[in-house]
């Protein structure tokens, strides 16, 4: 009996709420419009994030860090130490906020984290890799080092990451090889010299000649920058390396 | 309207028919004091709190897409005012990492307990469910008070049915546990 009166008045409660005007239902559009504007905040964040990782590509090739690890653990080591960690964490928390927007999702939630962050990362690596082989960044950058590039802190973002200098990663032509070493054209500018001990790393496909484009690993003291390492890059690499730093 | 779907009267509610609201209030309003009933203590709150559920239910039911299933819809909403009431009492920030959310767990096959073996423990998770965390307690209520399945669960908690099958688990060796504590 009184389940059965308790029972009608919360009924008949929420009936009278509805009645009196005191809630009114929600429109369509109302949940249309929620519902696009979080697609569009998840996809402007995802294509902030895909430029961000494609930047930091960039990055990594026109400093030459991105070849560091071809030069075994000590390579590994300085790669990790020259790496832009503002862009890393940034990204990563890009990546965290996406994450947290697209678990009120049906299809994210029903899946354990660890999938839908893999392919947030997978999408924004794929993404990032592919506008990185395209020449966006070095004209950015070419821009920003003419003062030409009418977005703010755009241009200092780039020459300050883009222009970078690393004290053991030399990037350039081989002007000439010598006894014990070649001379390098640096695209920074000048020539240095360069000393190959039977201690480096060298290509292991061929000698070097003159003409070739390198990059070396080694510290410098004073004219000559003693070699742990050196790799050729390739044409399609050069092409990208084509913004001077002079 | 016995012979209706729950979605069917949502249909009509969208359509403007608001005395449709009042026989899908009718058909959860037990179920729904029942599930307040294992959170909130107070009577008088969990009253509170129930017609809230069903305001806020009536508030976004045009969001709410009628191919799917409503009775998840509605469990979900009245978790997230449990959840907001219960947060407003104890102050306690109720955003929270779960590790068990993050990783991939095999699923564990629902196992189909006898009459007997369930009322056993529904007498044993009302003796101790004070004494359990509200992670692993909502989905054994939801399991043996509500008798809904995994992927109902799931679809209430919002968590993979992976993740319902580890916290029933768990659960369930807390509950012996405290059993065999108070023996």
């Amino acid at each position: 009996m009184h389940n059965e009166q308790e029972k009608k008045s919360l009924r008949e409660y929420v009936l009278g709420v509805i009645e009196r005007g005191e809630v009114k239902m929600r429109p369509k559009w109302h949940f249309a419009f929620r519902a696009a504007l979080y697609a569009t905040g998840g996809i402007v964040l995802l294509l902030i994030l895909i430029y961000l990782v494609s930047f930091i590509a960039f990055v990594l090739r026109q400093t030459g860090v991105l070849f560091e690890p071809s030069f075994g653990s000590r390579g590994w080591f300085a790669f990790f130490g020259s790496l832009p960690w503002i862009l890393v964490l940034l990204s990563a928390a890009f990546i965290v906020i996406l994450e947290i927007l697209v678990r009120r999702y049906a299809f994210a939630y029903r899946r354990p984290l660890l999938y839908t962050a893999l392919a947030i990362i997978l999408i924004a690596i794929a993404g990032g890799t592919l506008i990185s082989q395209t020449r966006l960044h070095g004209r950015l950058f070419q821009y920003a080092r003419e003062d030409r590039l009418p977005i703010p802190f755009a241009g200092r973002m780039y020459r300050g990451f883009g222009g970078q200098r690393f004290m053991d990663i030399h990037r350039g032509a081989i002007l000439k090889m010598g006894e014990g070493g070649f001379v390098l054209d640096d695209v920074r500018g000048g020539t240095s010299s360069i000393a190959v001990s039977p201690m480096t790393r060298m290509p292991p496909d061929g000698p070097l000649s003159a003409g070739e484009s390198v990059i070396i690993f080694g510290e410098r003291e004073g004219e000559i920058i003693r070699a742990f390492g050196v790799r050729r890059i390739g044409s399609e690499e050069n092409e990208i390396f084509r913004v001077r730093m002079r | 309207m016995p012979d209706k779907t729950d979605e069917m009267i949502v249909e009509e509610v969208q359509r403007g028919d608001t005395q449709a609201f009042g026989e899908l209030v009718s058909r959860y309003e037990e179920k729904i004091m029942r599930y307040a009933g294992k959170f909130l203590s107070e009577i008088d709150d969990r009253k509170d709190v129930v017609q809230e559920a069903f305001i806020k239910a009536y508030a976004n039911i045009q969001g709410f897409d009628a191919k799917r299933r409503f009775s998840p819809w509605i469990y979900r909403i009245a978790h997230n005012e449990f959840v907001n009431a219960l947060a407003k009492k104890s102050k306690i920030p109720t955003i929270s990492f779960d590790p068990d959310l993050l990783f991939p767990h095999p699923v564990a096959a629902e196992t189909a307990d006898g009459n007997a073996a369930r009322r056993e423990m529904r007498e044993m998770l009302d003796m101790h469910l004070a004494n359990i965390s509200p992670k692993y307690r909502e989905p054994l209520v939801l399991y043996y008070f509500e008798d809904m399945d995994y992927s109902h669960i799931a679809e209430v908690l919002e968590i993979p049915v992976s993740t319902v099958g580890v916290r029933l688990n768990r659960g369930k060796a807390i509950l012996k546990e405290l059993m065999h504590a108070h023996a």
